[in-house]
This record gives structure tokens, sequence and C-alpha cells, in this order.
């Protein structure tokens, strides 16, 4: 019947190897596509080395393709409970793949990371996203944050 | 790895973006960082563009046919003769009430501000004098202002013969940043144009020779005419011109018979469609909004707004203010 599967071998920050059906990466990311079309990965020998990418990070980022490759045609609102059990994670594992996201262009995953992000800050006050980002130095003179917090209290 | 993406000014940037005006205003609060981004022209642009993107734009068919019109703008004798605010009335949720706008400018006392138009979150206001007070009209300007930002722009009426022209309020951030006001000035035989640009800061005189669709037409003593998508329309005469073409055409006719029976309540632009309000005697308190198509070949129906849910004032102030449609305008 059909050719056997094409795999690719993707190599984590910790050295650990995963081996993911070719299709499935190249059809999410962008920079595995642009590797796989300009010949630059050879099937035989080449893994692709990803050193910001931890393992735990990139299984997630490997399901995240996955799921949405086999699962494409699936209804909007599983796809949507599926993409929101995917992020259920501490915020240090949402930023963790945004970044693996922003590295291999994965635009979709990207999106999706960006918008469960704003809704962390939509309709928060300023101490509130301040203490969500860890921002401790504002940058504002002690003046300027003061005449901020007279002049919108309500925003604080 | 919080620091990485707020470091990374792309991520943050994409990140904001997608933040609804009101939030992403606020977060200009939150550190010097997000206070510059945010203030950054291109920012606004990008964050308008990414606005009309997801509500709406040729290639971005829009998902919610009832995002537009959004709701109603409109301003009561009182409130331009003291209080210089205009009243929204949010069609799609009945619980919140009408929020107020304010033009922050320095107001005069001896002046009424009205509001003229509003084309995609812009609003266009007159300045005239009380009916009581004798100053000069000297101080009299046109006022550009930005509700969500509060930010207002003064334009001088003097430069540009105000008292033979119509102003008209062109914003279309899908298309360019910049708003321009369009000047509709009539002499007895043909109309003339100046073109307020925002980009330039300043006026333009266009030369024109057109020749009018009608005998009774004329534009100026007329103030139904809204702009939308590159010209200006009149409802009652059947009949638009072209801004860049510089030519009258006419307009298609509603598909219901024109009779007494039925009332234009309003003739309006939004978000670049073309919105008939009709009230019909035997539907008392509804209004059927028609929209053009965007090809000009008819009018379709789009919706139905009953005016008495809305607000006990606006049951009672609607009819008032409507008499000439000159200060109803859609959001």
């Amino acid at each position: 019947m059909g050719s056997p599967v094409k795999k690719i071998m993707l190599c984590s920050s910790e050295k650990e190897i995963f081996s993911v059906e070719e299709q499935v990466m190249v059809q999410h990311s962008v920079i595995i596509n642009n590797m796989i079309e300009d010949g630059s990965y050879n099937h035989e020998e080449s893994k692709i080395p990803l050193d910001c990418v931890d393992s735990k990070t990139l299984k997630k980022v490997i399901d995240y393709c996955t799921h949405h490759t086999h699962h494409h045609n699936d209804n909007q609102e599983d796809l949507e409970a599926w993409d929101a059990q995917f992020l259920n994670v501490d915020s240090n594992g949402l930023y963790d793949l945004l970044m693996a996201a922003n590295y291999l262009e994965i635009r979709n995953l990207l999106d999706l990371i960006y918008g469960t992000i704003k809704n962390m800050i939509k309709g928060k006050k300023i101490d509130e996203i301040r203490r969500i980002f860890n921002i401790k130095d504002h940058g504002f003179t002690p003046e300027e944050e003061e005449q901020n917090r007279k002049e919108y209290p309500h925003f604080y | 790895m919080h620091d990485d993406v707020l470091g990374n000014m792309n991520l943050l940037t994409e990140i904001l973006l997608r933040l609804p005006v009101k939030d992403a205003l606020r977060c200009k609060c939150v550190c010097k960082e997000w206070m510059s981004l945010i203030s950054n022209p291109q920012f606004c642009y990008w964050h308008t563009l990414g606005l009309c993107r997801k509500h709406k734009h040729k290639n971005y068919p829009n998902p919610n046919p009832y995002l537009y019109p959004s709701g109603m703008l409109f301003q009561r004798t009182v409130d331009y003769l003291r209080d210089k605010k205009a009243c929204v009335i949010p069609f799609n949720n009945c619980s919140s009430r009408f929020m107020q706008l304010n033009a922050h400018v320095k107001f005069e006392g001896t002046l009424s501000y009205i509001l003229l138009r509003s084309c995609n979150g812009l609003t266009l206001w007159d300045s005239i004098p009380m009916p009581w007070s004798n100053k000069l009209v000297k101080r009299c300007s046109f006022y550009i202002n930005n509700p969500s930002t509060g930010r207002c722009v003064r334009i001088d009426k003097f430069g540009y013969e105000y008292r033979f022209s119509r102003p008209y309020l062109a914003f279309e951030p899908w298309k360019s940043p910049h708003y321009k006001v369009i000047f509709l000035e009539c002499t007895k035989t043909t109309p003339k144009m100046s073109v307020y640009s925002s980009h330039t800061g300043s006026c333009s005189k266009l030369d024109v020779h057109l020749s009018f669709p009608n005998k009774n037409f004329d534009p100026c003593h007329d103030d139904g005419g809204v702009y939308c998508n590159g010209a200006i329309h009149w409802y009652d005469h059947s009949a638009y011109l072209d801004i860049d073409r510089l030519c009258f055409k006419n307009l298609p006719v509603l598909p219901i018979p024109r009779t007494g029976l039925l009332q234009v309540k309003h003739f309006g632009e939004s978000g670049g469609n073309l919105y008939l309000i009709i009230e019909e005697s035997r539907y008392r308190g509804r209004y059927d909004f028609w929209e053009l198509k965007e090809d000009y070949s008819e009018w379709i129906l789009k919706f139905h707004v009953d005016r008495t849910y809305a607000d006990p004032l606006f049951a009672n102030h609607q009819m008032k203010m409507n008499k000439r449609n000159q200060y109803v305008q859609f959001c």
C-alpha cells in the first residue's frame, strides 16, 4: 500500500530525541517546512537541534501539532475544548510554550497563546497585571506613579 | 522566562495588540516600556487595523452580522446647550445603559457644541454661539474627537467659508490611519469641494465641475448627506456623489412602496455600510434596518430593533431629535 510514514528527528535542549511524522511538523512549523523544502534536512542522518526548547515543552508542541493535523476536521467546539485543556498549564509552562512556538513559527499555536495571555490582562487592574507578569521595576518616577494613581484611581 | 517574553518587543506587541481599546489604554500605566510601546502611533494604527479585521472587511467576512451597527449615538437638546455630551445606546445588550461622550476641549461657555457626524469611531462636532449670546461667531470651530482616547483636534471654520459648506467626516481605518473632512460648498449652480486631511493638517481646494442630478437638489441645505466608502449619499434625492470620479450617480430605492405610512427615521453609515432606518406606521416602535449592498444594487432588510425596550430616555427624545435626522448617528 502507501509508502511508510516519513519521520523526522527533533532534538530538545536536554539532547532527548523525538521522532515525529514529517507531515505533522511541515504543516505547522514554518521553520521546519523551510528546512525540508530547501533540502537542508537529510532524512538519513540529521536531526533538528532545538537548543532553546526543553523536552517537556517540545513534547507538548508535538502533541499540539499532531492533534491539529489528525483532528482538523473535528467540529470547532471540540477543537476549542481540546485547546483549552492543552493550555491548562502554569504560567511558566505557558511562557515556555510561547517561546517554543515563536522559535518554530507555529502560527496557530502562537495565536492561541497570545489570546490566552491577552485574557490574563483583559479587565485586570494595573497592580494585578504587574503581579502576573512579575514586573517589579515599572520605571516610572514616584511622582509619575503618584500622578497616574491620582488621575486614574479605578485603574489600580 | 517572564523576562524573555516581556523583553521581546515583538511578542509583547502581539499580545497587547489583541487587547480591546480600553484595556490597551489602561496598560500604559503598567510600566515605562509598555507606555512607550502603546503610545507609539504605529501601534495605534496596527491596533485599529486589527479591530477592523476582526469586525469586517473584504477578505475577512464578518463573523457576527449583528456587530454593526452596535449602537445608536445621539444628542439631546439639553446636552448640547449645557453639557456638551452625547449618549450611546447599545443595541445588543439592553442592560448596559447609555454612556456619555465628552469632547475634551476647552469649552467656551458661550458656545454650544453639536455633534454633527460620526464615522468609525471618530466624531465631528460643530460649535455655534448660544442663542442668547451676542458673542462673535469668530471663536467657532469644528472639532474632531476620538471618544475612546479623548483626543481632540480643532479645525478653524473660517478658512473654509463655512456658511455655505457642509462638512463630511471620512475615516476608514482599514484603508488609512488618517481621516479627512470633506467640505462641500455650494454656489448657485455647481458645488465646490475642499478637503481637510489629518495627514497634512491642512485644507486643499478641489476644482470640480459638476451638474446636479435634479433641480431641487441642494446639498448645502440638506443635512441628510452621509459619507460612506468614498462617496456622499443623499437618500431623499436617491443620489450619491462619487468623490474619486467626481460624478453623481443614482441610489437604488427601497423594495417597499414609499407612502406616507413609512417614515425614514435615519439614514447613516456604520462600518463601511449604509443603513436606512424605517418605521412603518402599522408597527409603531419597531425600527427596520435596511442595509445597502456593497455593489449598490439593492437594499436588504437586516434586522429590527424595538425602540421601546431600549431606554425610556430613548423613547422620549428620539422623536424630537430625529426631526431633521441631524443628531442621530451610528457608532
